[in-house]
């Protein structure tokens, strides 16, 4: 699974496909990966279950560009409103994700929507602050939360 | 025509930029400004790459606007999280963390 992405990364960086640069870049990328599991606790079997999680993935990055370009909106027509009309709020919550990749990748995107960004993440408790209180409510329950729960199984 | 629907794009992420500058100017307190500095950062940035990738020559043209786009939007929010942090530790008036627009 990383193999492969290494080796997309190196051919895409080359900017062409020979037979050299791919016969390098499979050597170097195992090379690579060889060392990670050896020396930092990467597992190849662990990591053949992500190659089935791909359409998830995939799934979990158009959403995020989706709801930018909603969040987006929603500032703009706040910033060009004539009198400012907002209510900044902060806002505490608790999640309980097990991995704690799964815990950046929400406090991540969350940030990326425009409108509401993380202050801080310590354990499980994010702390948010919005731009409006409209944005913070109902963060909870929001499209990220449900896909990174069926993505951390 | 494929010209035109790429500067079609392009200045659609001119404008994101724009309006993110606006934003920055009329917003005050340095936390609400984040948001407005969010917007050229997100969309703004994603269009205009969306409008080079229509340009572009070929695969890996695209792939490595592809590539950029990604790596902003992973590294961006760190940047934002630590402005947004700092200015909470170092900032006790509550009041003005709260009502300033």
């Amino acid at each position: 699974m990383y193999v492969l992405i290494w080796l997309l990364f190196w051919i895409v960086c080359n900017g062409r496909i020979t037979e050299e640069i791919l016969l390098l870049g499979i050597v170097i990328c195992s090379g690579f990966y060889c060392f990670l599991c050896r020396y930092m606790g990467y597992d190849w079997k662990k990591d053949g279950k992500l190659l089935q999680k791909v359409p998830l993935f995939l799934k979990y990055g158009i959403t995020l560009v989706w709801e930018m370009i909603i969040a987006n909106l929603a500032v703009v027509r706040i910033i060009l409103s004539p009198d400012l009309e907002t209510e900044p709020t902060f806002r505490t919550f608790q999640m309980d994700f097990k991995t704690e990749t799964a815990r950046v990748a929400l406090a991540n995107s969350i940030t990326l929507t425009p409108g509401t960004y993380t202050v801080s993440l310590e354990e499980n408790v994010y702390t948010i602050h919005a731009l409006d209180r409209s944005f913070a409510e109902g963060i909870e329950e929001s499209v990220f939360v449900k896909q990174l729960k069926k993505l951390e199984e | 025509m494929r010209m035109w629907i790429a500067g079609l794009f392009l200045c659609g992420g001119m404008l994101f930029f724009i309006f993110s500058l606006i934003g920055f100017y009329r917003l005050n307190y340095v936390m609400n400004r984040i948001h407005a500095a969010a917007l050229a950062d997100t969309l703004g940035l994603g269009l205009v790459m969306v409008g080079l990738m229509i340009l572009g020559k070929d695969v890996f043209h695209i792939a490595k606007h592809l590539l950029v786009l990604f790596f902003f939007w992973a590294s961006a929010p760190i940047a934002t999280h630590l402005i947004g942090k700092v200015e909470m530790l170092t900032n006790a008036d509550y009041y003005e963390r709260v009502h300033e627009k």
